[in-house]
This record gives C-alpha cells, sequence and structure tokens, in this order.
C-alpha cells in the first residue's frame, strides 16, 4: 500500500468521530454501521425509507504486525419517494479487511476488497418489506467491491470509516438490472463518492495501552534479529496470495479462530487452508504434480498412504445409545490420568444429567477416549513422510492444463480462455443432463442439495454473501476442460456451472459439489456437501 | 623492540585482511537471512526480501504440510510456526472410530515435523466437523521425524504428550 493511501486512511479515521450524523446511527446498529444514500435521499418531505436489520459482524484483529479483518452485513432496505412509488433493496456484503499499524501504533489502515449483492424488489407500499427476504422474485447484481479503510485505536476500540472506491459487477440476473457504482455504497455527501461507512469494533492483539505495535518497534523486536535470521534459514513459510471463495472462508475461519483454554496457541503467521490459501490450489497442484487423481492419492507413496489408511476407514460404526455411551465414555475418562479427562467427564456427567447428550459428539469423545487409552491403529507415520518427500520433491509442470488449472484456482487470468471460461470448453454432449432425470452428478446434486418444482426441473438453491439464489435449468449441460475435469453449465445461458468438488483422500473421502461462475470457474460461489 | 620482517608484515596483512573479509562475509549473510526472514530493512535493501511465493515453483513447509494432508482427506487444516514449535491443527472429516483418531494424530505429528526439517517440537490438535476440539497431542520433532523414518507409531505414542480439549459449551 503506497504512503498516499496510508495517509487518506488515516486522515479518514481521524476525522471520523466528528461526524454527528453517523455517531446517532452507530447507536441503533451493530459494529458495521452501513448508511445507505437512499436513506439520506428519501427523508422527511421527499419520502421514507424502512430498514429490516440482518447481519452485522465485524472482527478485526492484530496478528503478526498486520491487521485482519472481516465484515459480513446484511439488511433490507426499503423507499418511498415523493410520489409514493416503493421499492425495495435487499443487500448483502462481505469484505475482508487488511492493513497495518498507523501513527505510531495509535491508528490502523489498509485495504478492504470482497464482494457484495444487491437484489430489486418491487414493491406495493412498505408494508410489505418485511415479506420480501422469503420472496424469491428480484433482481439481483453481485459485485466485486474494494477501497480503503482506517480507524484510530483506543482503550482496545478501534473507531474508524471504509470508504468503498470500486464496484465491479461480477454477474447480474437480468441484462436490465440496474448497475450502482461505488458511491452508491458509500453515505450521502456532497462530495464525489460519497462519505464512508463508520465502524466501531474490538481489536484482538493489541499491546497492554490498547496500541498495535509496529513492525519496527513491537512485532519485529518480538521476532528478534535471530529469529529472523533463523527464518530466513529455514525458508519462508509463505503460500501464494489468493483470493479465497467467500462461501468457503467463513467456516474455515472458525478453525483457525478457535482458542480451546489449555491448548497451544497457533502462531501469528499460521496458514490455514481456505483461510490464508484455497483448498482447490492445494489440490490443482497435487493433481498437476501428478500425485492425486480423480480416485484419490497415486504414485507408490499415495498408494502407500491409502493402504495404511484402510483400515480406520472402514472401523467405522453406527452411533451409540446416548446413555450407554456417556456412562462408558466416563469409565474411561475415570481411569485416565490424562490432562483434561476429569473435566471432560464432568462435562459428560452434567450433558447426561440433563438429558441434552449429543449422540454424535459422544461417539467422537468416545473414539477419542479410547485412543488415548490403548493403541487401536497400526502406523502411517511412513506413509506420510514418503508423501511429504513426493509433495516437496516432485516438480510441478510450469505448462499445459494441468498448470493452467492451478494458476486458475488462484484467480489467475493469465490463463488461456478455456481454462476458466466454461463455454470456451469442449462441449460433452453424452454427460449432458436433464434438468428433472436424477441421473449423472447434477442429478446427484439436485437429489442431495436440491429441491423440485412441479413437474418441472429440480432447483437448486445456494447462499452467498449475495444472498439466496434458485436455479431451475432445464438441462445440464456438459464441457470438458482440458486437465479433464467436467463443468455442467446451468443452462444454455447459464452464469453458474457444477463441478465435482469431492476430496478424495487416503483417508477421508468429501463427497461435495462446487458451484463456480461459469466465465470464472477459480470463483466458487457455493459448496454443497453431499453426505 | 624488534622491527618485523617484510615476510611477516605482509602475513599479518593477510590475516588482518582474511579475518575482516570473513567478518564482512558472515555480517552480509546474516542481513541477507534476517531480510530473507522478514525482518523489517531500510528501502535500499528492500530487494533482498523474499518475492511472492511461485504458484508453480516448490512449495515452502506451510505449503507442503498442508498439500500433504489433502492428500490424507482433512479438507481443513491450520499450519504455522514460531520459535521452532510446530502446530498442526486439523478438522477430522468424521470421528466415528478410534483408529480415525489414532492415525489422524499420526498424521498431522508427521506432516508437521517432516515439513519443518528445522522444527524441535511438534503439536497436533484434533477438531470434530464442527470445529469442537477434541485432542491435543505434543512430542519432540527429532522423535517423530525418527518415529516416521521407522514407521513406528509404537515409540511416538511412548513419547507424546496428550491433552483432552473440553470447552465450554462444547462437551456432550
Amino acid at each position: 500500500m503506497s504512503a498516499r493511501l496510508i495517509a487518506l486512511a488515516c486522515a479518514l479515521a481521524l476525522v471520523a468521530p466528528v461526524s454527528p450524523a453517523s455517531a446517532a446511527a452507530a447507536d441503533a446498529r451493530g459494529p458495521y454501521d452501513h448508511v445507505w444514500q437512499a436513506e439520506g435521499m428519501f427523508s422527511g418531505e421527499r419520502g421514507e425509507t424502512r430498514r429490516l436489520a440482518g447481519t452485522d459482524e465485524m472482527s478485526l484483529r492484530l496478528e503478526g504486525g498486520s491487521f485482519i479483518g472481516h465484515v459480513a452485513y446484511a439488511d433490507v432496505l426499503g423507499t418511498r419517494g415523493p410520489d409514493g412509488a416503493a421499492s425495495a433493496q435487499s443487500a448483502s456484503i462481505e469484505i475482508t479487511l487488511a492493513g497495518t499499524p498507523a501513527d505510531g501504533g495509535g491508528a490502523a489502515a489498509g485495504s478492504f476488497s470482497g464482494q457484495a449483492t444487491l437484489v430489486s424488489h418491487a414493491l406495493a407500499s412498505l408494508d410489505e418489506l418485511r415479506g420480501v427476504p422469503a420472496s424469491p422474485d428480484g433482481s439481483s447484481v453481485v459485485y466485486e467491491v474494494s477501497g480503503h479503510w482506517g480507524a484510530r485505536l483506543s482503550g482496545g476500540i478501534a473507531d474508524g470509516e471504509l470508504l468503498y472506491e470500486r464496484a465491479t459487477p461480477l454477474w447480474q440476473e437480468s441484462p436490465t438490472a440496474e448497475r450502482k457504482g461505488a458511491e452508491w455504497f458509500n453515505r450521502l455527501s456532497a462530495e464525489p463518492g460519497g462519505a464512508a461507512q463508520r465502524f466501531r469494533v474490538e481489536v484482538s492483539g493489541l499491546d497492554a495501552a490498547g496500541k498495535a505495535q509496529t513492525v519496527a518497534g513491537g512485532a519485529g523486536r518480538a521476532r528478534g534479529f535471530f529469529g529472523y535470521v533463523a527464518r530466513g534459514l529455514a525458508g519462508q513459510p509463505g503460500v501464494p496470495a489468493a483470493p479465497v471463495p467467500l462461501a468457503l472462508a467463513k467456516s474455515a475461519r472458525a478453525l483457525k479462530d478457535a482458542a480451546p483454554p489449555g491448548a497451544a496457541k497457533l502462531p501469528a503467521d499460521s496458514v490455514a487452508v481456505d483461510v490464508d490459501v484455497p483448498g482447490a490450489y492445494l489440490d490443482a497442484k497435487n493433481r498437476a504434480a501428478g500425485l492425486l487423481a480423480t480416485t484419490g492419492p497415486t504414485g507408490d507413496a499415495g498408494k502407500r498412504l491409502t493402504l495404511a489408511w484402510a483400515p480406520a476407514r472402514a472401523a467405522a460404526v453406527p452411533l451409540p445409545d446416548p446413555a450407554t455411551a456417556a456412562q462408558d465414555l466416563v469409565r474411561q475418562l475415570r481411569d485416565q490420568d490424562v490432562p483434561g479427562s476429569a473435566d471432560l467427564a464432568r462435562d459428560v456427567e452434567a450433558a447426561l444429567r440433563s438429558g441434552a447428550a449429543d449422540p454424535a459428539l459422544l461417539q467422537a469423545w468416545q473414539a477419542v477416549a479410547t485412543a488415548v487409552r490403548q493403541a487401536v491403529a497400526g502406523s502411517v507415520l511412513g506413509a506420510t513422510q514418503a508423501e511429504v518427500d513426493a509433495v516437496r520433491s516432485v516438480v510441478v509442470p510450469r505448462t499445459g492444463p494441468y498448470a493452467a488449472a492451478v494458476l486458475v484456482s488462484l484467480g489467475s487470468r493469465a490463463v488461456p480462455p478455456p481454462a476458466f471460461d466454461v463455454r470456451g470448453m469442449t462441449p460433452d454432449r453424452s454427460l449432458d443432463s436433464s434438468g428433472s432425470a436424477p441421473t449423472g452428478f447434477p442429478g446427484i446434486v439436485l437429489a442431495r442439495a436440491g429441491g423440485t418444482t412441479s413437474g418441472g426441473p429440480g432447483t437448486l438453491t445456494y447462499t452467498t454473501a449475495a444472498g439466496r439464489t434458485t436455479i431451475a435449468p432445464d438441462v445440464w449441460l456438459a464441457y470438458e476442460r482440458a486437465d479433464g475435469t467436467i463443468f455442467w453449465l446451468a443452462g444454455s445461458e447459464g452464469a453458474v456451472a457444477l463441478q465435482d468438488g469431492t476430496l478424495r483422500g487416503a483417508g477421508f473421502t468429501l463427497p461435495r459439489a462446487y458451484l463456480d461462475d461459469a466465465s470464472y470457474v477459480g470463483r466458487i460461489l457455493a459448496v454443497f456437501d453431499l453426505r | 623492540m624488534t622491527e618485523q620482517t617484510p615476510r611477516r608484515r605482509f602475513t599479518w596483512r593477510i590475516a588482518v585482511a582474511s579475518a575482516l573479509a570473513v567478518a564482512a562475509l558472515t555480517i552480509a549473510a546474516l542481513v541477507v537471512l534476517y531480510a530473507r526472514g522478514g525482518g523489517p530493512v531500510p528501502d535500499a535493501l528492500e530487494f533482498l526480501r523474499p518475492k511472492a511465493p511461485d504458484p508453480l515453483g516448490p512449495s515452502g513447509s506451510a505449503e507442503t504440510a498442508l498439500r500433504t494432508l489433502r492428500l490424507a482427506g482433512f479438507d481443513q487444516a491450520v499450519v504455522g510456526e514460531s520459535g521452532g514449535a510446530v502446530v498442526v491443527r486439523v478438522a477430522m472429516p468424521e470421528v466415528r472410530a478410534p483408529a480415525q483418531v489414532e492415525l489422524s494424530w499420526q498424521t498431522a505429528l508427521a506432516a508437521g515435523a517432516l515439513a519443518y526439517p528445522y522444527a524441535r517440537s511438534v503439536t497436533a490438535q484434533l477438531f470434530a466437523p464442527d470445529d469442537t476440539p477434541l485432542l491435543e497431542v505434543s512430542a519432540d520433532a527429532v522423535i517423530v521425524r525418527s518415529a516416521a523414518a521407522r514407521d513406528d507409531a509404537a515409540s511416538l505414542r511412548r513419547y507424546a504428550r496428550l491433552r483432552y480439549l473440553p470447552a465450554a459449551g462444547a462437551s456432550p
């Protein structure tokens, strides 16, 4: 980020607290205080607005000298103009913030990017507003949004502003849908581009004074000169920077953010699948290296790993009776001298008494307790070592369809169009699937994750940062990419395509489907669990 | 005081020059490693900073560990290292048999210890599919690497430290 942009963001943070309009609005709203332009345009004699609050989540933390944040926001806004005409807009915004300490650690500044979806609805009157969230009607436009943010840090709280600078339409349901510019996402202002949105959120990772340690003065010293030297000797743990599909990032973030009491803390620069690096990239690189095929891991190392895991795959047992399982579990835990066993036994007994024991979790704890008590499996250590060696030593080809698939998974457009645009691929009519017949991969997805219409094609509903969308194509057209990946386009004019995203590992298989943007298949819009 | 002969003077000069050259090279190497390790450097030394990883190039430690875990079937995983201590966190896709638990910690420990060859300790944290924390297993990384070389899970179990991770509100 350039010094000019940091200065801009800092300036935003400094002027933020003196905006009376936003301060008033902040009382009634969540940490991310979004005020639409329409709320300023249609008020008093010029009309009326009503807002249905939806999601309003924001997090911001300092990690390894950098700020990382996330905003998930959704609402429905109804407007009535001076002529009495009413309409509504349901909005969904999901953005990721990145930044650095500024102003000696008393401020923070950086950029943000993400997706936003606006759905326009016709209304007879504002009284119909409550029905809008459940309504399937409406014309939606999905935007890629980005801009800059800045905040003052005080008492562990970041009080700041966020200015949308770009809003690029990625997809729209109807060619006639109205496209908005970046200013639509900002507040109404006489200034071109609008005024910044406000936020006020608790920040984790600050020092005792509620300030951010700068890299030069704080986090840098924490690692120390020889700490950096050692890291330089061991090599950077880094992974390529890449956009992670929002549909995946949210659940993956929960794993990274968990902090179980008594457990070792994750290092500051830890790398999480589908948060810091897309899982699809890791799989594409394994495929390009010849270590993974549609049937699972390949090569000598892969076969050895699969063989070593086979007994555990076959050993899964049905869910136990909760009462019997809980008593057995408590007995096991009481016999063990393992940190945490007494606490767990107490929790299990309490859950049993209250009748709130979850059979699946009980089964999991039973499996853990048994594995802690005694050896119950062979060894996968040697097979894992062989696989690590293969991952490290096998060279990935720099050209060809598999290399292109790796780049597409990172969002790169520096590849031939057939690698990322479904319509540019080779049609395979033998795999086409009717929208109603439960055959082929689309049929499996519709049967597990879809719905039906009366006598019509099966429907597929998915939720992204852009909101809920339902599609019901009469036909799913199959296209094959040069690396062998099959995509099923949702109708001849479809904007999305299905892909088999099943992760076939040596130990576990996760049957699932990816719903991709048909013109940019590195962008996964939704993931369907097909278990 | 005796005057040094020209030959002795020459030897001294060579010795001093050699010592200075070694010191300069050592300092330069330390500065390069410091910058490559991510240490803050002046703008003039920015060129020493590591470039963004090449997506088609060899994998670094974190990527090696995560690629290995994906090949084993772990969809969600987190890995990081600090001061020689590696932490590998995995969400198990299913927890329906004790063998799945034992092999999961073996895989996570081995992937962490082998992907970070300079690590001194490694910790595996197992989570349920819904991100409920279950178990932590820690071991000396040298022991893990040695057990992996001999494919000897029994010796790893002997030296591993286990801890249940009951979290408030997450227990059955």
